[in-house]
């Protein structure tokens, strides 16, 4: 069971929105909530509304929340002021953007990572975005070169979204099957095949052609089950 | 007669007075929200203490404890903005403090405020300075401290409790704002009143006009 996920937003229109972007990717392995507006109509934050969502979200793996504008961080803390301390310790409010924190942290929570993993790739979600627009890549890739033991396939990307979005995600959860290390190269970058926020930032479009790296003691199923998810156009289901 | 303590039936005269205020001020506030803000602080306010006029019906007969509580209850329910859990605590807290009493004498009244103003503090982690509605609080909170101290009478200290706020408030416009949506404008918020801070100062101005006139 993975940690849920809550989305708090000012907004009712955003959080509807958002809620299907999310689920798209969550399916039916991550609980997702979303709560927008003083009420459907209006714009704002209601805490009990609020209140009433973390309720529904509580589980022992713990709940994820992300926020857009200050009144909304105000409103859940105070939703959650009455709680008592161990209940309210399994509730982290995190400090990323709410759209791209949100797709990060359902990547991962869908995958299998736990809160704390999953708050921490939607910290870093604006990475891929910078990267696309320019400013220098991360640094968190494997930085080995292709060494004794690993193997690589290089591969071209023939669907429309090259790896983004959908794709990225079924890619990413498709390796973290997997215990081998396994990065992918496009031109000069290189990125984590486990972390969504690092496969975003290759900027990897249709036609591109990318290296996949894998080593470990499962690197030849790794790169198997990745080439044939490539391949088929991600037609696949991990 | 000399005010020796603020009765219940007061508090909901006070009260309802606010709505009022906030009802005529509606405007006035959303001008000021417009220029540094989201442009809903007034409409929060008057929607919010509408919702309190409302509810101070169905606990006109309780104890000014539980009166407080449900002033906050009803302003994080409608308000929607910052202002919401920010004075749904200051009110929550104050009616903690106040507890199981059908009066305040001029002390528990002082500590009543206190408690609200450090609710309001804890809430919103804003100090003095930023350019938000604790810049007219803490000014009002030390002046009713003040009169306490140095014996002065009930009313007065309202008095002085609602100037305090005025010169608060007054202060805000010169700040930069470093907390909620001003803090986006950054410089450009120089030169504008903080709309929290006049919703803070009408408070006690309203309180000051009800109970010493």
């Amino acid at each position: 069971m993975a940690a849920s996920l809550v989305l708090i937003c000012h907004s009712a229109k955003l959080a509807d929105g958002l809620l299907e972007l999310v689920q798209q990717i969550a399916r039916s392995k991550v609980v997702v909530f979303a709560a927008g507006g003083l009420d459907k109509d209006t714009l704002g934050s209601n805490p009990e509304q609020i209140r009433s969502i973390l309720e529904c979200a509580e589980n022992p793996e713990g709940t994820l929340v992300l926020m857009d504008l200050g009144s909304s961080i105000l409103a859940t803390e105070m939703a959650l002021s009455e709680w008592p301390v161990e209940r309210r310790a399994r509730v982290l409010l995190c400090d990323a953007p709410l759209v791209e924190g949100a797709v990060a942290a359902a990547t991962q929570l869908s995958a299998g990572a736990s809160l704390q993993e999953a708050a921490a790739e939607a910290c870093n979600a604006l990475q891929p975005k910078q990267a696309q627009l320019g400013a220098p890549p991360p640094q968190d890739a494997p930085a080995h070169a292709t060494a004794l033991g690993t193997d690589s396939r290089l591969l071209i990307l023939t669907h429309p979204m090259g790896l983004h979005a959908r794709p990225a995600a079924l890619f990413v959860q498709t390796a973290q099957r997997f215990r081998s290390e396994i990065s992918v190269r496009h031109g000069q970058r290189q990125a984590n095949a486990k972390s969504i926020t690092s496969i975003l930032t290759l900027g990897a479009n249709q036609g591109a052609e990318i290296e996949l790296t894998a080593e470990g003691i499962d690197a030849q199923q790794a790169l198997a089950a990745l080439t044939s998810l490539v391949q088929s156009d991600f037609a696949q289901r991990p | 007669m000399t005010l020796m303590a603020v009765s219940r039936d007061q508090i909901l005269a006070c009260l309802g007075s606010v709505a009022q205020v906030f009802a005529d001020n509606m405007d006035y506030l959303t001008d000021l929200d417009a220029a540094i803000g989201d442009a809903d602080h007034g409409i929060n306010m008057q929607r919010g203490f509408a919702a309190v006029k409302t509810k101070l019906a169905e606990v006109q007969d309780k104890d000014i404890g539980t009166i407080f509580k449900a002033v906050g209850m009803a302003l994080v329910s409608t308000v929607g903005g910052a202002a919401g859990p920010l004075y749904g605590t200051f009110f929550l807290r104050a009616g903690q403090a106040a507890g199981q009493t059908q009066e305040l004498t001029q002390p528990e009244f002082t500590t009543v405020i206190d408690a609200g103003v450090r609710g309001v503090m804890e809430r919103g982690k804003a100090k003095v300075g930023e350019k938000t509605m604790v810049d007219a609080l803490q000014p009002t909170l030390d002046a009713l401290r003040d009169a306490l101290a140095q014996g002065r009478a009930f009313e007065e200290a309202l008095r002085m409790a609602a100037a305090a706020a005025e010169s608060g408030m007054k202060a805000t416009v010169p700040l930069k704002a470093t907390k909620g949506r001003a803090s986006y404008l950054g410089e450009r918020s120089i030169g504008h009143q903080d709309p929290g801070a006049t919703s803070s100062y009408l408070i006690f101005r309203t309180l000051a006009e009800c109970l010493a006139p």
